[in-house]
Parts: C-alpha cells; sequence; structure tokens
C-alpha cells in the first residue's frame, strides 16, 4: 500500500506479509501512533485478511496521569465505529510509573512467548526535516525543532524491520518525519475526525488542565504544531 | 475480613488467601465490579500483600463498547485515589456481544499461560421474593419475578477451587444482594465519587449510538435500571 506525500516528497510502502497472523500495534494516543493502527485496519480490510487479529498495546503510566489508557480507548472507539472492522480482539493498557522502553519490552516478549504476538508495529517517526523546521510556541518564541530532538530519531536511514525467529518489529514511519503523518490524515481524511481524538503533549496536568489541553510549550506540542499547523 | 450489613442479615467474608500474587478482576465499569476492583486493590494496600491486579472487561459493539470506556474511568479513579502501582495490566476484549463464554475463553487463556491465579467476578444475588420497584413512568416492576433465575437465592458457593489446574474463581457478593453493595459505598466512602462513574443501564437508544452524552444517562425502565434505584435509591 503506497503512502505519498506531494508536498515533502516523502513516501511508504505500508505492508506485513500475510504470514504474521497475530499483529500487536502499539497505540499510545498519540497522533502518529493513532494514524498508525487506522492503516493497520485499513491495510488488513485492502488485503482482504480475515484471519488476522489485531492486538493494541498502551503503556499508561502514572507520570502522565495515565492519559495514554484514556485517548488510546477513544482512538480504538472511533476506528471501530468507523471502519466496521471486528479484527481487533483486545487492547492491552498496562499500568507503570513511567514510559520506559524497557516496559514495551516486557510486555512484548511476554505476549510473544504466550503465542499471542507474532508481529510488533511500533508509529515511531523521523526527527522534523522536511523543509524549515523553526516553529513559534504558545508565547510567540521561534524554536529550531531540531536543537531538542533526540538524535535516535534523526536521518533516513532507520531500520524499518527486524526480524528474529519468534517475532518481527515493523516501524513504517521510521524515515518519514510529522508532516508526512500529517498529509496522510489529511488523505484520508481524518484531520477533523481521529486527530481531535489524540494527544502529542508530554507536559503535566497542572499546565494541561489534567491533560486535556495542550501546553503549547513542549517539544511534542511543537512537533504537532509544525507537521499540522496546530497544537 | 468480615463485613456484616448494618440492615440487612447479610454478611461476606472478604479476604484474599496470600498465596495469589496475580488476581484478576472481571470489571464490567458497572456498580458491582468497580467497588469490587476498589475493594480488591485497598485491601491489597492495607494489608501490604505482594499481589499485582489485572483487570478484564468484555467491551461488546451490541452496547457500542462503554464497558471499555467506563472500566477506565474507574481504573484511573483507583490510580488517583488509592494506588497506582497495584493495577497492572487491563485487559478489554472486543467481543459482539457480552456472552459468558467470551469470558471463558480469556480467563482459561490467562490461567494457562501462567498470567493469572485467580478470577474475582462481583455477581450479585438477585433480589428477594416481593420486590417491587416503580420505573421512570411509574409503574411498577416486580424484580424478583422478572430477574435471571441464576442468581435466585443465597447458597451459591463463592469459592471454586480447582483440582486440575484449570483455575480458581472467587465470586464474594454471590450471596448477597445490590443492597449489600450499596451500603460497601457507603462504608467505603465511595457513593459520591466512584459510583457515578458507574453504569447499570443495559438499553441501548433505538438506533442510535452510545454518545458521550448517552452513555451517561439512564433509561429508567430496563431490570438492571430498576435494581439499582431500588438499591441506591436512585438511577
Amino acid at each position: 500500500m503506497k503512502l505519498y506525500d506531494q508536498e515533502t516528497g516523502q513516501s511508504i510502502d505500508f505492508f506485513f506479509p500475510e504470514k504474521f497472523k497475530k499483529v500487536a500495534v502499539n497505540c499510545s494516543g498519540g497522533a502518529d501512533s493513532s494514524l498508525l493502527l487506522f492503516l493497520v485496519i485499513d491495510f488488513l480490510k485492502k488485503e482482504n485478511r480475515s484471519n488476522t487479529l489485531v492486538t493494541v498495546l498502551t503503556c499508561a503510566n502514572d507520570f502522565k496521569g495515565r492519559w495514554n489508557a484514556r485517548n488510546s480507548t477513544s482512538v480504538i472507539n472511533f476506528i471501530i465505529d468507523n471502519t466496521k472492522t471486528q479484527l481487533i480482539d483486545k487492547h492491552l493498557s498496562y499500568y507503570r510509573d513511567v514510559q520506559d522502553k524497557k516496559y514495551f519490552h516486557e510486555v512484548e516478549y511476554g505476549l510473544i512467548n504466550c503465542g499471542e504476538v507474532d508481529l510488533i508495529i511500533s508509529g515511531i517517526t523521523a526527527n522534523p526535516m522536511s523543509g524549515d523546521t523553526t516553529v513559534h510556541d504558545i508565547n510567540g518564541n521561534i524554536v529550531e525543532l531540531k536543537d531538542e530532538a533526540l538524535p535516535e530519531r534523526d536521518g533516513t536511514n532507520n531500520k524499518v524491520w527486524t526480524e528474529h525467529t519468534e517475532a518481527s518489529w515493523y516501524t513504517p514511519f521510521a524515515n518519514v518525519d510529522k508532516k508526512f503523518i500529517a498529509s496522510i490524515y489529511r488523505q484520508y481524511d481524518l484531520t477533523d475526525k481521529l486527530l481531535p481524538l489524540t494527544r502529542s503533549c508530554e507536559s503535566f496536568g497542572e499546565t494541561t488542565e489534567d491533560y486535556t489541553k495542550p501546553c503549547g510549550k513542549c517539544w511534542w506540542c511543537l512537533e504537532r504544531k509544525w507537521g499540522f499547523g496546530t497544537f | 475480613m468480615i463485613i456484616t450489613s448494618q440492615f440487612l442479615n447479610q454478611q461476606i467474608d472478604f479476604t484474599i488467601p496470600t498465596h495469589y500474587k496475580n488476581p484478576s478482576v472481571n470489571c464490567s465499569g458497572g456498580a458491582d465490579s468497580s467497588i469490587l476492583l476498589y475493594m480488591i486493590v485497598k485491601y491489597i494496600l492495607d494489608n501490604n500483600l505482594d499481589m499485582k491486579v489485572n483487570v478484564l472487561t468484555c467491551s461488546n459493539h451490541v452496547k457500542d463498547r462503554w464497558n471499555g470506556r467506563k472500566a477506565e474511568a474507574v481504573i484511573n479513579f483507583i490510580s488517583e485515589n488509592l494506588s497506582d502501582t497495584i493495577i497492572d495490566t487491563h485487559y478489554v476484549y472486543y467481543r459482539e456481544t457480552q456472552a459468558t463464554r467470551h469470558f471463558h475463553e480469556i480467563e482459561s487463556k490467562l490461567f494457562k499461560d501462567g498470567r493469572t491465579d485467580l478470577i474475582i467476578s462481583g455477581i450479585t444475588s438477585n433480589p428477594p421474593e416481593g420486590t417491587i420497584v416503580s420505573d421512570v413512568n411509574g409503574f411498577d416492576v416486580d424484580l424478583y419475578k422478572t430477574a435471571l433465575s441464576d442468581r435466585n437465592g443465597t447458597n451459591h458457593t463463592v469459592w471454586h477451587i480447582s483440582t486440575d489446574g484449570s483455575g480458581d474463581f472467587w465470586t464474594p457478593f454471590v450471596n448477597v444482594d445490590k443492597r449489600f453493595v450499596a451500603e460497601l459505598y457507603k462504608l467505603y466512602g465511595v457513593e459520591e465519587t466512584l459510583l457515578p462513574l458507574t453504569r447499570s443501564c443495559e438499553k441501548k437508544a433505538k438506533g442510535l449510538p452510545f454518545t458521550p452524552e448517552y452513555e451517561n444517562t439512564t433509561c429508567g425502565v430496563c431490570w438492571w435500571c430498576l435494581e439499582r434505584k431500588w438499591a441506591f435509591g436512585k438511577f
């Protein structure tokens, strides 16, 4: 399934082999992973893979008031309502103190060892790289996104597939940035429907009305504004 | 821990043997299972037990999956107000209907994989004979005569301990009725905070989806609304 953003020239070939029948999608309730889950369902429908089951995984951490669980639940509900899919089998929200990779791996391997999952798909994107990567924060200050980006997300040579005997990992967005994500939202007419259910802001409850509003200053708010034009 | 009703001839023994380390609680987002989950987390906390709890929810498409949303809100309340380290995972499984076989399928898998060692459910006994309640239109309904008969009486087995490794089950409320559950909400001081997050009404607005507005209203005529009114004095 070819996805292309005309404006930035970025593209991906969204595909995973039919041999994977038990797919897990990491969904944080953020913009990228929510679109990812939608695309997985759309892909399975287009490929007529009615015997593939999808498990959604969410790390709901106390540090962030567990908003990931709330938002991902809304995202799943939207996707089921709008696609009528019966392929989402379950949603596992695991409650941890912080959002640490070690928890992701622990849960993923637990499911692999039980035979519940054979492919794990994550929506991590590359850092901003298309055109001007400066953006105004909520106070009007100009911020250069590249200055504070996580270095492991730089560039376009990131691994998309990691294959092991017991399971594989697929990160289809690893070499595209948030402008690409925003373009796909528009192409699927999801900007006004799915995007509002998602959250990117990583600030705490006190500055975000209990995790219901964006702060407009954290890096993830700014990346979202850069990609979508809005917090 | 023995809990005795102040007004009824009803009592439960709410004690979790300490050899269980990873119990799972069926939580539908309804009043009974939500207070059950609250009590279990509080029990673990108060007794400083080495236990992590999973929460299981059957989120079914016939009811527009409100169970998943309500159960998540209950977990959030418990994490905010009691402890954020005891609930480990919320398994929300999506099925067409809320059929018992779906529960059994998930429970069996969890036992088989060693992901749980005890399943706890909040099923209660039916209202007793002669229980009449007025619905929202003023019609009187005999709750006993219109109830599911498998919930009648107070001689149900509370503990099912397997001898073949198929799994242990505990239903602490099975011999008490919803009035006892209402007393528990008062006893734990959560009638104004936890109860409003729960839903008992099983009626779907004809042809309409469960919007957030509808999800927080009640029909006042279905059996579950009437049972809730009988026990709590309100829908």
